[in-house]
This record gives C-alpha cells, structure tokens and sequence, in this order.
C-alpha cells in the first residue's frame, strides 16, 4: 500500500491492495467488539461545542 | 457562541490561496482537486466559514479494497476474502486558520459522511497515510491503529508515511457515546 499522493499533487488512484498481512490485521478486528476511542469522543464533542456545522 | 462551518462538495470554490503545511497536499488542493472531484476519481468536501466561499480546510474520500497477495505465502484461508475500506486521500487545514483544532472538526466531519457511505454502500473502515509519525500519534489518539508490517511509504523529504485504519464500527461507537452524554 503506498501513499497515493505524490510530491506534485497528484492523486494516483489504487482500488485494490493486495496485501496479506493487512488484510489479515483487518479481518481480525472483526472479531473484536466495537469501542469508542476515547480521543475521538473527545473530538466529537468539542467540535459540537465549538462550531455550528452544517453539511451537505 | 459557535462558529458557523459549512461543509459541502467542491464546486469552484477558489483555492489558490489556500496554503498548509504540506506541498503535495497543497499542490493537490490547488491544481488537481476540482479535476479528481469532477471525474469521480475522489470526492473533495470544503469547509467555509459563514458565508465565505474560500475554503479553510477541505478533505478527500476515495475506496479501496484490500485483498491477499498473489504469492504462496498467502494462506489459503484469506485468498477469498476482500475488505472494503474508505480511503482519505488528503484531510487539512489552511495554515492561516487560528484555531489549530480545526482538523479535528475536519475529521468529525469526514467520519459522520464515512457512516452514511457505511449504511448505503457497505465498507468495513477508513484507511490513510498519516503525513508524518508525529501525524501519525494524532491519528493514533483518535483510535486510528498502525499496519503492522512495518512498512512505512516515505515522500520525496524522507518522511515516513505510515499506513492506518479504524474500523467504522468503533466510529459509529464514538458517536454514539458523544451523543448519549450530551
């Protein structure tokens, strides 16, 4: 998996990774049972505090 | 009082003046982003303050799927399966903004619009580089985790660009624990 943004802005599009051991990692947090990363809680919360958002 | 943000797709938003800490982000902010927006290769969103139409931070989606090498190595048990996962191309911030935590109202946003992708299309997760390791512990804080083969893509200054992911789940999990307590 290699990043796909080049020096110059570029954006090189990759749709398929193939790679076993990342797909191995990802297939094993499947099992696990899903948390709030504490971090991101935080984050949610101090951006509703801090700015009226609106999205479209 | 709260400041007013709006997010919304790219569409002639001008961004020439749009500066971070990054080049090639930049560089991809001002010159191909509308081009990858327009084409569907990516989906840009900007944030704008009030009724401004210059954008002070913007963020990309794209996807990708992840499956088992084509080598022996691979264990036959993980040749069928695939992972579709969000990419996030590029997430930043103009370098002029005062508020240095408005990434984080960047990521809030990418994330909410990743579990609407989530309950229409089916990904299992959102993956990136991070620019930098020092980028990489912020992601980290957020609950983003590190692919472990310890394979680290590096830009053209030498800087490590570590691979990422989080799961939707627990995203959808951090979301519904910040609503519950509100």
């Amino acid at each position: 998996m290699v990043a796909l943004l080049k020096e110059d802005g570029q954006f090189t599009p990759m749709p398929v990774v193939q790679d076993t051991q990342k797909l191995k990692q990802l297939i094993e947090t499947m099992t696990e049972k899903p948390t709030a990363p504490r971090g991101l809680v935080e984050a949610i919360r101090a951006t509703r505090k801090e700015y009226l958002v609106k999205s479209k | 009082m709260s400041q007013d943000i709006r997010f919304e797709p790219l569409d002639g938003h001008p961004r020439e003046a749009f500066s971070c800490k990054h080049r090639s982000i930049q560089h991809f902010f001002r010159k191909w982003a509308e081009e990858n927006h327009c084409n569907y290769k990516q989906r840009i969103f900007v944030a704008c303050a009030g009724d401004e139409k210059t954008p002070i931070g913007f963020y990309s989606l794209t996807l990708m799927t992840f499956e088992s090498s084509m080598d022996e190595k691979a264990e036959a048990k993980y040749n069928d399966r695939m992972v579709p996962m969000i990419y996030i191309g590029a997430l930043a911030r103009d370098r002029e903004l005062s508020n240095p935590g408005f990434g984080q109202a960047l990521l809030t946003d990418a994330f909410e619009r990743c579990l609407t992708v989530r309950e229409n299309v089916g990904v299992y997760g959102i993956s990136l580089h991070a620019a930098n390791d020092r980028v990489a512990e912020i992601y980290k804080s957020y609950g983003f985790r590190g692919f472990e083969d310890g394979q680290h893509q590096k830009d053209n200054d030498g800087n490590e660009m570590p691979a990422m992911f989080i799961p939707l789940a627990d995203v959808a999990e951090a979301f519904k624990q910040a609503d519950s307590a509100e």
